[in-house]
């Protein structure tokens, strides 16, 4: 059952905004690069921007609809909006700026303000300006401030964008624990693969002012629906490859210099001897191991041999919590010094070190069978 | 020392100056925030016509004056053929043509204030359940203040030392409509030196206090800081 269904036309200046989805489940994530229509989407749901056709609907409650001419102002919509620069009152405290949405008087309202500060951790702030608290606890508050009428859905314009990255994390938790407590549904614009990956039951992709797909994290990571939707989740291995044999529940593909075998899932059913596909892999579905120690890691079963390949490392770039790798395979054209590589893959820390790599150490890598995801071309 | 008519011509002129000053807030302040917020057919057209009293020599803003208000101008010919009052060489037309020659440094400077707040804080205010209204007495002219503040206080400096317009329609009548500004020209002709004096000390005083207080509001740490 779908909450909110957005179904809208724009065009601002030279963009054309076309968006056709439904949110679903707690955290809904609009995902897209800067520029692809995101935050244009959210303000026309909160009523601050006009579509030029279509409609928005929430639960019973028709937010706009161009062929009946409904636009309802955005004081009317119950939603709660947070904005990615906070756009908290500079000329109000905290408590002036949290209390500012909320009509009604006396000891109910003190109560209420009270709780609030409480779960946004604000009680020693209320009387400080936006300006004299931290990032973090500024976004705090613009929540606070957008929950604190009970709205019926809440609206978040990448609202961690700016914080710094353990603040980020720290806020997520907040988010998540948010959820448990107001129980509205949330709609949050992101282009943060980890905060989309952390937050969202249901993803919603943006290119270029047109919605590439919408689903399940597990659909969106791991069954793009095209080499777009690939690349905007981060999936980095994209390449084209030929179907050269169907055993096992197996497809078996093959490219100039790789095989692979993957398994089929029910998205790939379809998928005969002979076809030309995209294979999809994600860096993380890749493992890496020292030279020579494939087997033994992998256990006697069959699976464990199923897509090991030995090669050696091109390059690499250390991350906060992992390394990117990038990997040659041994084979044709198999020359270390131009650059090229095959798979980018994430390695642990750890592994990284206790295997000794560098630039130019050989080892081997396995990839997950299924873990790969083919789409026919 | 100070007689009669020069104490008259202090306090006409701060009731002058502050008559317009009202005038300004209630007449100007909208324009200003209509100029900052809308965009309509002409707005560059009634943008000029705003700001030509500045421009102008004050003379031919009086001459203009007289044409709409005089006993034959537009306005003033129902006046007069209505009510049989005429509000030339009086108090009240030294008021209207203070605040004709001074709303434009009003206007122009609580328009640039005020299309220099983010509108996302005013949309913030509606997601919050505000009205419009609601949100431009809470949010718009508080996040604006500095800057009308700025802009009211010189156009009171700027109505408080009207002469041009204000000789052509109010004229030169000791103890009725003889401001300050008219007082020293008065004074200055005649060479009555310790009353000239007195009155070019009285307003370069109020006027110099008027800027510091304007200077000090654009810094940021107040008045006395930087």
């Amino acid at each position: 059952m779908a909450s909110l269904k957005v179904n809208i036309k724009k065009k601002l200046h030279d963009f054309h905004l076309t968006a056709d989805w439904s949110a679903r489940g707690n955290i809904t994530c609009l995902f897209g690069y800067t520029g692809s229509g995101k935050s244009l989407t959210l303000k026309t749901i909160a009523g601050l921007m006009k579509p030029d056709h279509g409609y928005i609907h929430f639960h019973n409650t028709i937010f706009f609809d161009s062929d009946r001419r409904i636009d309802l102002p955005p004081q009317k919509r119950d939603i709660g909006f947070v904005f990615q620069n906070n756009m908290l009152f500079p000329h109000m405290t905290v408590y002036q700026n949290i209390l500012y949405g909320l009509s009604g008087t006396g000891n109910n309202k003190k109560k209420k303000i009270g709780d609030i500060l409480k779960i946004f951790r604000l009680d020693s702030l209320e009387n400080k300006y936006p300006h004299q608290i931290s990032g973090g606890q500024q976004q705090r508050t613009a929540i606070a401030r957008a929950v604190m009428r009970g709205p019926k859905l809440l609206l978040l314009d990448e609202p961690f964008n700016s914080l710094d990255y353990a603040v980020k994390v720290k806020m997520h938790q907040n988010i998540l624990l948010y959820r448990e407590y107001f129980d509205i549904p949330i709609i949050l614009i992101t282009h943060d693969i980890d905060e989309l990956r952390c937050l969202a039951d249901w993803i919603v992709l943006y290119n270029e002012g047109q919605v590439e797909q919408e689903g399940t994290p597990e659909e969106i990571f791991l069954m793009p629906k095209n080499r777009t939707s690939a690349r905007l989740v981060a999936t980095k291995n994209i390449f084209d490859a030929e179907v050269v044999r169907i055993h096992d529940g197996l497809a078996e593909v093959r490219t100039e210099r790789i095989r692979l075998s993957a398994t089929i899932n029910d998205e790939m059913s379809r998928i005969r001897t002979g076809d030309k596909v995209i294979c999809c892999i994600r860096p993380e579905h890749i493992s890496l191991a020292g030279n020579g120690t494939s087997t033994e890691s992998g256990g006697a079963n069959e699976s464990g041999r199923i897509n090991t390949m030995a090669g050696a490392v091109v390059d690499f770039m250390r991350n906060a919590t992992s390394y990117d790798v990038f990997f040659r395979i041994e084979g044709r054209n198999y020359d270390l010094e131009n650059g090229r590589y095959d798979f980018e893959l994430k390695a642990r820390v750890e592994d990284f070190v206790n295997l000794g790599l560098a630039k130019g150490q050989k080892a081997t890598i396995t990839i997950d069978k299924n873990m790969i995801y083919l789409m026919k071309r | 020392m100070i007689d009669a008519n020069d104490f008259f011509a202090v306090v006409l002129s701060l009731k002058v100056a502050a008559v317009a000053t009202a005038l300004n807030v209630i007449i100007g302040l909208p324009i200003a925030y209509i100029l900052a917020k809308k965009d309509f057919l002409g707005k560059t057209l009634l943008e000029a016509l705003i700001t030509l009293p500045l421009v102008l020599p004050p003379t031919v803003v009086g001459f203009y004056l007289l044409v709409v208000v005089g006993r034959h101008g537009f306005i003033g010919s129902i006046l007069y053929d209505t009510f049989h009052v005429s509000i030339i060489f009086t108090w009240y037309a030294a008021a209207l043509a203070a605040q004709v020659v001074s709303m434009p440094l009003m206007v122009r400077a609580s328009s640039a204030a005020i299309s220099s707040i983010d509108p996302e804080y005013e949309d913030a205010s509606y997601t919050l359940g505000k009205s419009r209204l609601y949100t431009v007495f809470k949010v718009t002219l508080p996040l604006a203040k500095k800057g009308i503040i700025a802009g009211t206080v010189l156009a009171f400096c700027r109505a408080l030392g009207e002469f041009g317009a204000t000789i052509m329609v109010a004229g030169n009548i000791p103890g009725k409509t003889t401001t300050m500004p008219i007082a020293i020209y008065s004074a200055f002709y005649s060479s009555q030196n310790p009353r000239l004096h007195l009155q070019v000390a009285i307003l370069t005083i109020i006027s110099f206090a008027a800027t510091l207080i304007v200077n000090g509001m654009e810094k940021k740490g107040g008045l006395f800081k930087g």
